[in-house]
């Protein structure tokens, strides 16, 4: 941790105003996150749908503005095409008219970079595509090729940061191996960091090194993921990791929708009187974890 | 314990392109059986050619023999007619995209009632009793709210538990799930097997389990099928397999899986 930060995120929150009639709701997408991506560190972010991981991702790379809170991004960050952003669906993120060599040129175009053939078969290489597929239209790839694809398009402009929204869970399992393997090899080869973001604690295990815990847009828990994973602190933490050992023995639950107090009280197993107030980050065990059950 | 379906020697695909060269493999009564393979390795055309849903250029050839009350029905040479009476009254599917099977202008409620008049010969008001029944037997602490909604109104998780309770209405032999939970989150995954296997011990029925993720067959079903370039190359207990992978590819498939 000795080393510097990248980007560093303080009690960011954001608001969606929901219009329904001549109703107005708002949604708390984000609610207080704080966060900081080390140098050199691969950054998960956990948490199931509806808990404001896109979210998050959005606000890093500026598509969307926090309603509060402060981004502090290290110097060279905020250069053009610094920080990528993958998505989940690789077909809606790709023009569907647009030849997939023309879609990498016009980023190295943009970018003012070269966009010879010899640096796009770098890139087509990096990503273990084959050269040939150049003149293919996105449907007339496979669903893993796309993503390829995506990921190329986010690397040819040379980025420090890469975030990568459950870029793997619309993919086979075979596939989606292969390209988180290429993810890793391409983070050695080219010294980059990476935020991923995901719901499967398997596969965060296998590729990061500090995680992010989130539920209903609060962190519940952070720290470094071998140690969250091994020992998981708050209940929210636990129900995921029995989850990802396919444990059978998770009951049904129904959607709440209640504010007030700790987030997770009525799926929690271990609610207590205390629950009613909303519990602050505590420290445990060099861990941040937001749960009474941790006070003292 | 009988067999329930046989597929024997099951060809299909399109002109340009076989899919299956030659599926054969046995689910017995009361069994839940898996079969898993990648995408586009023809698990869903294998699922639908049981009941001739497959789209109008594809051949065709083989038995699929399905057992009702000892009586064998080789269901590929039904007709349109015949075939209405098994297709979702004796066998039932579930599909992956459960949004997308529920009629976005109807409310969820009236949705269950139809399966009810239109296959079990209901009326309405004990069609209304029943599915509020069928909503609860499905967890739904609040069967009126969900009876009340349109699909667009409830989550992914509980759309594909309206899809159970659907497919459980007509008190089917075989219960089809077609990739049910390659949608969802991990945490609601687990809920849907769950109540999938609470839903088969207390009925009995048996389940056609169709995957891609090999992680959620192992606690879920105790036979396992695994299809690869139109074949089945590994065939038998979940466990052995687990154990003692016999081919390359199963081995492939074991190692993707990212395991805690």
């Amino acid at each position: 941790m000795s080393k510097g930060f990248l980007i560093k995120g303080e009690a960011i929150s954001k608001t969606f105003k929901l219009k329904r009639g001549w109703q107005t709701f708002f949604i708390k997408a984000l609610n207080k996150v704080s966060f900081l991506l080390p140098e050199e560190r691969i950054l998960g972010i956990a948490g199931e749908s509806g808990s404001g991981k896109s979210t998050l991702a959005k606000i890093l790379v500026g598509l969307i503005k926090p309603s509060e809170g402060n981004l502090i991004y290290q110097g060279n960050l905020l250069e053009k095409g610094k920080i990528q952003l993958i998505f989940q669906n690789p077909y809606t993120s790709l023009n569907p008219k647009m030849r997939i060599g023309r879609a990498l040129k016009e980023v190295l175009y943009y970018q003012g970079l070269s966009s010879q053939k010899g640096e796009l078969e770098r890139i087509f290489s990096l990503v273990e595509l084959p050269f040939s597929l150049i003149d293919r239209l996105p449907s007339q790839l496979s669903g893993g090729q796309c993503q390829r694809v995506a990921i190329a398009r986010a690397l040819a402009s040379c980025p420090s940061v890469l975030i990568l929204d459950e870029p793997t869970s619309n993919l086979d399992v075979v596939v989606s191996k292969k390209i988180i393997d290429n993810l890793l090899k391409i983070k050695q080869t080219l010294k980059m960091n990476y935020i991923f973001i995901s719901h499967d604690l398997g596969l965060l295990s296998y590729i990061t090194e500090d995680l992010l815990v989130i539920y209903k847009g609060k962190v519940v828990e952070e720290g470094s993921t071998p140690d969250v994973l091994k020992k998981p602190l708050h209940p929210y933490s636990q129900l995921l990791v029995s989850s990802a050992k396919r444990d059978f023995s998770l009951g049904l639950e129904e959607e709440d929708f209640s504010d007030e107090g700790c987030i997770f009280k009525n799926r929690c197993i271990f609610k207590m009187n205390i629950c009613q107030n909303q519990p602050p980050l505590f420290l445990k065990e060099d861990r941040k974890v937001a749960c009474w059950l941790y006070q003292n | 314990m009988g067999v329930i379906l046989e597929v024997k020697d099951l060809r299909l695909g399109f002109s340009k392109k076989p899919v299956l060269e030659g599926v054969s493999f046995n689910i017995n009564k009361g069994e839940v059986f898996s079969l898993v393979g990648e995408s586009g390795e023809g698990k869903t055309l294998l699922c639908l050619s049981f009941t001739k849903l497959l789209p109008k250029d594809a051949y065709y050839s083989g038995e699929v023999n399905f057992y009702l009350s000892d009586k064998k029905i080789n269901l590929l040479n039904l007709s349109g007619e015949e075939l209405r009476k098994i297709r979702g009254t004796k066998i039932s599917y579930i599909f992956q995209e459960s949004l997308a099977s529920l009629n976005p202008f109807l409310r969820i409620g009236y949705q269950i009632d139809e399966v009810l008049i239109y296959h079990k010969k209901f009326s309405k008001k004990p069609a209304y009793l029943k599915s509020l029944e069928l909503l609860k037997s499905v967890g739904f602490k609040n069967p009126q709210r969900i009876y009340l909604s349109f699909p667009h109104q409830i989550s992914g998780g509980e759309a594909q538990r309206v899809m159970i309770a659907m497919a459980l209405a007509s008190e089917p032999c075989l219960l089809i799930c077609d990739e049910p939970t390659s949608n969802l989150d991990l945490t609601v995954q687990l809920q849907i097997l769950k109540l999938l296997k609470a839903k088969q011990e207390e009925l009995g029925f048996s389940i056609l389990f169709v995957t891609h993720d090999l992680s959620l067959v192992e606690k879920f079903s105790k036979k396992l099928a695994i299809l690869h370039r139109g074949r089945i190359i590994e065939e038998g207990e979940t466990e052995n397999i687990f154990r003692n992978p016999q081919t390359e590819y199963t081995r492939q498939l074991l190692n993707s899986v990212f395991k805690l």
